[in-house]
């Protein structure tokens, strides 16, 4: 499975850079390691970990399993922060995104905050 | 004979100190957002409407009984304006009580937030709106990259201190689910099911943005307004937004100065000044003593209600029509603290 997983994703590197995380659609281009470039042509960011919040009742410990992932934090019941060793993160959020057990997975932008 | 002229004149200074009134603050006359001054309004040729009108509920509400958590780059936390509110310093980095400043060109803004709000009355400066709130500090590294996980810890941090208000002059321009849930969550059921008010500063591009925190619906966004009683130019918009207060434009919001930072030549930022506190920033924090004063005397209102009742009260200033009590550019108006306590 975990193969298949990961064949998944170094497919997906290929071309992919349009993804809809929580049902938004973001395009990120790759500049460098955790550096993006969005539709924008902004700079973003990203951390080394990623959002994920699963359905009701469903467990974080198999859906860690199946995708290789370190729990880091829990939030709330359903919510975590998670870390992989994946070099493609984006698509693997994407895959949790679109996993059955879960809510959403998001990345954990790094962004530039503006006191205002 | 001797101890009754001494008993009389104990009494007579204990008196003195009970009657020590805002107008007995130096820089109260300075202080042109909270309240009309003819000779200051005069030499600034400021509106006579451009104040906040909250001159009889200064009279009478001070934030006692109120606790408000505010995030920010960083503080002052021996400042003596308001140091004896502070209840709890937090550094949402490691948790510890180190709340100074580094690092930034703009450290002095969590002591400007905190100045406005928190200001003892003390004839040693100014009058914040709130003078007897309690004050959480919650430093946020806003000089920096800060991710979610970040936002999300100082947020948590001030739930875990049970406060009724959080002020935040800051914002990201492009708000995450994980901290929209928890800022709905928390405006929902925090305060025992009441809910905790959130403040956010729009922003400061003139730009309209209608995916800042300040934006969303469980929150009062705060634009700002200048001296000629109109929306600041450079005050973000939005169809979110709720309510605008004095930002300044050629003045700024007089208010206490980080004295950690040795820029500047004073305790305070006085509203002439060259380095001045302007802009959201200073605006949200007028509007956050004001909810203060609010919450003091209804302390069992509802965030919701709350919302509700600033909306309502609020002046509909300006030259943009306002559909069903509001426009994008406005909110529901400019914030009127006397119509809001009535």
């Amino acid at each position: 499975m975990k193969l298949f997983i990961g064949v998944i994703l170094f497919l997906s590197t290929l071309h992919a850079q349009n993804y809809t995380f929580h049902k938004k659609q973001i395009y990120l281009e790759k500049i460098k390691e955790n550096i993006y470039r969005d539709e924008n042509n902004k700079e973003v960011r990203l951390k080394n970990n990623f959002f994920i919040k699963m359905q009701v009742n469903k467990n974080i410990k198999y859906l860690a399993n199946k995708y290789d992932v370190d729990i880091i934090k829990r939030y709330s019941k359903q919510l975590y922060l998670v870390k992989t060793t994946s070099k493609n993160m984006l698509d693997l959020i994407q895959l949790i995104n679109d996993d059955e057990n879960t809510l959403y997975a998001y990345p954990n932008f790094n962004k530039k905050i503006e006191a205002r | 004979m001797k101890l009754f002229v001494f008993i009389i004149i104990i009494l007579f200074f204990v008196a003195c100190d009970k009657n020590t009134s805002i107008e007995d603050e130096p820089l109260y006359q300075e202080q042109w957002a909270l309240h009309y001054d003819k000779a200051f309004y005069d030499a600034y040729a400021i509106n006579t409407d451009a104040h906040v009108h909250g001159s009889n509920s200064f009279k009478h509400y001070t934030g006692k009984g109120v606790k408000m958590a505010i995030i920010d780059i960083g503080f002052d936390k021996n400042h003596f304006e308001y140091k004896n509110n502070i209840i709890k310093t937090i550094n949402s980095a490691d948790g510890s009580d180190k709340v100074e400043c580094v690092n930034s060109t703009e450290c002095y803004h969590g002591s400007a937030v905190t100045g406005v709000i928190a200001s003892n009355i003390n004839n040693r400066g100014l009058r914040g709106i709130a003078p007897d709130v309690k004050l959480v500090l919650i430093k946020l590294d806003l000089a920096g990259y800060i991710g979610d996980d970040e936002i999300l810890n100082a947020l948590k941090y001030a739930e875990d201190e049970d406060v009724d208000i959080i002020n935040n002059s800051w914002g990201t321009g492009e708000i995450s689910p994980v901290v929209q849930e928890k800022i709905d969550n928390m405006a929902a059921n925090g305060r025992d099911g009441k809910g905790i008010v959130f403040i956010f500063a729009s922003g400061n591009r003139g730009k309209e943005n209608n995916s800042d925190e300040s934006m969303i619906d469980s929150v009062l966004g705060v634009g700002s307004s200048d001296e000629e009683n109109l929306r600041a130019i450079y005050s973000n918009f939005g169809d979110g937004l709720d309510v605008i207060a004095p930002g300044g434009y050629n003045l700024g919001v007089t208010t206490t100065y980080d004295s950690n930072n040795s820029n500047h030549i004073s305790d305070f930022m006085k509203a002439e000044d060259y380095e001045k506190f302007q802009g959201t920033s200073a605006s949200a924090p007028i509007v956050s003593g004001a909810i203060s004063l609010l919450l003091e005397k209804y302390p069992n209102l509802t965030r919701k209600k709350i919302q509700q009742i600033v909306q309502r009260s609020s002046d509909k200033i300006g030259n943009v029509e306002y559909i069903n009590n509001r426009n994008k550019y406005y909110g529901y108006g400019k914030l009127n603290i006397d119509h809001m306590l009535e």
